[in-house]
């Protein structure tokens, strides 16, 4: 069982490449970050439709 | 370019992310942010420098920290994980033409990478398409494959 075991390919663990942060909520509910990128977004939405894929 | 990016923080919701940029300019803090639009499944794909003195956060500043591949590199990566929890589109616009070239260039330069997972559309002048190399576009859309919306 256990050379079994030891013959069992074993499970790459991928490495995290970032953590959670909690203090990112809400960090910047005072600024609306790049409104004007949303602001184009919902123009190019509205003006051209929405991508079909 | 995809293994070569930051490490970098997230929030909770992964609405929200943070990372440094480290080069001859100094530590740079990068945030991205996903913003749901006016239609429902849709998000806004927004990133800039925060800075140091103020705070505030600008997509128009001019780094030139000499990472930029990295910079996009780990933008991408963050766009994996938000898509990973949220099945969405996302749009992606630069803040000035040279920077929606950058964005065409590194979505060409990884193409057969990226067209695993997502579907990429450009806007041409006046409609979607199925990105092509050398071609450009005022703006992207994407979205995880196998997605029905």
């Amino acid at each position: 069982m256990k050379t079994a075991e030891k013959n069992m390919p074993t499970k790459k663990k991928q490495k995290k490449d970032y953590k959670i942060n909690p203090s990112l909520k809400g960090k910047y509910d005072d600024q609306p970050l790049f409104q004007d990128k949303v602001n184009r977004a919902n123009h190019i939405l509205k003006t051209i439709g929405i991508p079909k894929f | 370019m995809i293994d070569n990016r930051y490490l970098f923080e997230s929030s909770p919701d992964l609405l929200t992310f943070e990372f440094d940029s480290i080069g001859p300019k100094g530590t740079i803090t990068k945030v991205v942010r996903y913003t749901e639009i006016n239609v429902h499944g849709y998000y806004n794909l927004g990133f800039g420098d925060k800075d140091p003195q103020s705070g505030f956060i600008s997509d128009l500043t001019v780094t030139n920290n000499n990472d930029s591949q990295k910079v996009l590199a780990t933008v991408a990566r963050t766009l994996y994980l938000f898509t990973e929890h949220y099945p969405v589109v996302v749009l992606a616009t630069g803040s000035t033409l040279a920077r929606t070239r950058l964005y065409r260039i590194g979505i060409a330069n990884n193409l057969a990478d990226i067209e695993k997972d997502f579907v990429v559309l450009g806007l041409t002048s006046n409609e979607w398409e199925p990105f092509r190399k050398n071609v450009t576009y005022h703006s992207f859309a994407v979205r995880r494959k196998f997605l029905n919306l």
